[in-house]
């Protein structure tokens, strides 16, 4: 099967979820009354998700908040700050490194169940990497970054440990801030062959947002992963040209839709994105899916986006008399 | 021994955890639903701006800003204003989770108003201690546009240099005692003092009087072998992060005695762990010993803004003891 579809991971979530969340930071709903709406929304977005004939599915991630703060919060060594400004009037609150950093039990294990249960297509697990969440965090303890980061890569490994033996067959490892220091772009390659050691059978992903890409490539080719996946379409497909200039032999993750705006793409732009990349990959070796995260559009944009993205697919599957 | 004077740098928290530190945050959605006026959201701005200079000052501080509580980001604010400029989409500020939106160049770069005027005014009013005025520098605002006009980096930042220069003036005719402008870039680029020497070069000699002091401020990086060109600019002070560019510790001593005077950006502006300040002390004075500066700022290695509130506060507290511990 070549071309599979899939997305990043985040997908909006409903206004009763959102609703939910508020009332439960204010102490007005307990634990139990949120979590059904989690999944009452997961449930929703898997439909969603098979409704539009996506072939890889992800739970939508309705349980998590701040994607570095979420893992934080269930791990030993961490503490969460107070808010935080990011842009205009966004706050968020950062993780703080204040003691060595553990794994003290399955994080996502039981959505991961959860999700897969509901579906017949393979769902993906996804957990943010570890050389984000040193980047993303304050520390406190290590005083030394490549410290912190190999703590962070043995704890987290061991949640991907847990995803393997729960039957994740795709884990996707988040290093969106990889692209943001090319400098240490070693680093991440060594937490990334902490993460994905022994899964045998399991297909490894990593999801890097746009950055100086020019400046980690080829070296990214090195992470430890069988695929990457990469903002394409906010790049201006700039990045094919350097792929032309040093073959890419992973699997790539082809982002073909542009998640930061509001206009949904027309179904000839898309084919044509796929059919650019076409002149660099061989079709097993893309998939197709959106450039990033999808929690920031509303659940219109969303299933439009993804409509256009599915039957574009398609199409280029035709054409290209593919199965 | 030289005066150490506790300073904030440029930004701070405009929201804390407490409900009554969140007025700006409600406002400011409220305003978006279409429940609050420009008018309410001018008048928490002032609010908060009053409240931000009188935190600084109950923590010790002796050199406050305004917080910059009405600066988005650190370029658009400034460059939203100027002739010949758009404003874009949202980018990554360097290496940090923080966003700002980039300014297109589509014109000759002309600066048509003051900006920071009216902001000097009323915070100068409200603090009881001298306000410093930060002005973003020339060379990295043409480093983070997009140039579609000049096509020519040294160009583009001479451009800026002229509308900076217009806004420093009018900040000095307003009364401003120091002004800082902040160059972040000069430390990110190789050939950074090369394209930006000349523009920088024109600010530092601007006519001024006596008790004005004009400065230069850089962060998140090393001068390195460019730290002595940028000493022999005639700013009357460079301020410095000696955080992240501790490295430049070393060059500073070959201006020992030589009249400089410094801002040490010794407490880190951007990790929650907190400095003791007996220690901060220790180490203004062995820098003190080595570079034999008249006298000093001592303040954060950046701004404050990329900390919690409560953490901004107590940072802004370690500087005021530790540089009391330096004058005893
Ligand atoms: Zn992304």
């Amino acid at each position: 099967m070549a071309l599979l579809t899939t997305t990043v991971g985040s997908f909006p979530k409903p206004d009763y979820l959102v609703k939910a969340r508020a009332a439960f930071s204010r102490g007005q709903l307990d634990m139990e009354e949120l979590r059904e709406k989690e999944q009452q929304a997961t449930r929703e977005c898997i439909a969603l998700q098979e409704r539009l004939g996506l072939d890889i599915l992800v739970d939508g991630e309705m349980y998590r908040g701040d994607m570095a703060t979420y893992f934080a919060e269930h791990l030993d060594g961490f503490r969460i700050s107070g808010l935080v400004r990011s842009y205009g009037n966004r706050y968020y609150r950062k993780p703080i490194i204040v003691g060595p950093v553990r794994w003290r039990g399955p994080i996502t294990v039981d959505w991961f169940r959860f999700a897969q249960s509901l579906t017949p297509k393979p769902m993906k697990a996804i957990l943010t990497g570890p050389y984000t969440m040193m980047d993303w965090s304050f520390d406190e303890h290590y005083g030394d970054r490549r410290d912190a980061a190999l703590d962070l890569a043995r704890a987290l490994h061991e949640e991907v440990v847990a995803l393997y033996q729960a039957g994740a067959r795709y884990i996707q490892i988040d290093e969106p801030a990889i692209s943001t220091r090319p400098e240490e772009i070693e680093l991440a390659i060594e937490t990334m062959q902490i993460m994905t050691a022994g899964l045998e059978g399991c297909k490894t992903i990593t999801h890097i947002c746009y950055g100086e890409f020019e400046k980690i490539y080829p070296q990214m080719l090195r992470l430890a992963v069988d695929q990457i996946d990469l903002e394409m379409s906010n790049s201006g497909f700039d990045m094919l040209q350097l792929f032309r200039s040093h073959p890419f032999e992973k699997e790539i993750g082809l982002g073909v839709i542009d998640v930061h705006t509001h206009v949904i793409e027309e179904v000839d732009t898309v084919v044509e994105r796929i059919e650019m990349a076409l002149e660099v990959f061989r079709p097993e070796q893309v998939y197709v899916d959106p450039d990033c995260g999808l929690k920031t559009r509303t659940s219109e944009e969303a299933e439009a986006k993804l409509r256009v993205m599915v039957e574009a697919r398609d199409r280029v599957r035709k054409k290209l008399s593919l199965a | 021994m030289g005066k150490v004077i506790p300073a904030n740098l440029n930004n701070y928290p405009r929201i804390g955890d407490r409900p009554e530190q969140q007025k700006l945050r409600r406002t400011i959605a409220a305003l978006d639903r279409g429940e609050a006026s420009l008018e309410d959201l001018e008048r928490v701005q002032r609010e908060v701006t009053r409240e931000v200079i009188l935190e600084q000052v109950e923590a010790g501080i002796q050199l406050v800003t305004d917080g910059q509580i009405r600066w988005d980001d650190p370029v658009t604010y400034f460059a939203r204003s100027l002739e010949g400029i758009r404003i874009a989409g949202l980018v990554r500020f360097f290496d940090t989770n923080t966003y700002f939106r980039q300014p297109v160049v589509e014109a000759p770069v002309r600066w048509q108003w003051p900006v920071l005027v009216d902001d000097f005014r009323f915070a100068a009013e409200a603090s009881p201690v001298p306000v410093k005025a930060v002005v973003p520098g020339p060379y990295t605002l043409a480093r983070l546009s997009v140039d579609r006009y000049y096509s020519d980096l040294p160009k583009l930042t001479s451009a800026y240099a002229a509308a900076v220069r217009e806004e420093i003036r009018a900040l000095m005719e307003a009364g401003a005692q120091v002004i800082q402008i902040d160059e972040p870039s000069l430390v990110r680029h190789r050939d950074a003092v090369e394209v930006a020497l000349p523009a920088l070069a024109g600010l530092a000699e601007l006519e001024r009087s006596d008790s004005v002091r004009l400065g230069l401020l850089t962060y998140w990086g090393t001068l390195d072998q460019n730290l002595d060109r940028v000493l022999e600019l005639p700013f009357d002070f460079l301020a410095l992060d000696l955080v992240e560019g501790r490295r430049d510790l070393e060059g500073l001593s070959r201006w020992k005695l030589k009249g400089k005077v410094f801002g040490l950006g010794l407490v880190n502006g951007r990790n929650t762990k907190l400095e003791d300040p007996a220690e901060l002390a220790a180490a203004v004075k062995r820098i003190q010993d080595s570079c034999g500066f008249p006298w000093a700022y001592l303040q954060p290695s950046c701004g404050l803004e990329f900390l919690p509130r409560d953490t901004a506060r107590r940072k802004l507290e370690i500087i005021a003891e530790a540089a009391r511990l330096v004058s005893e």
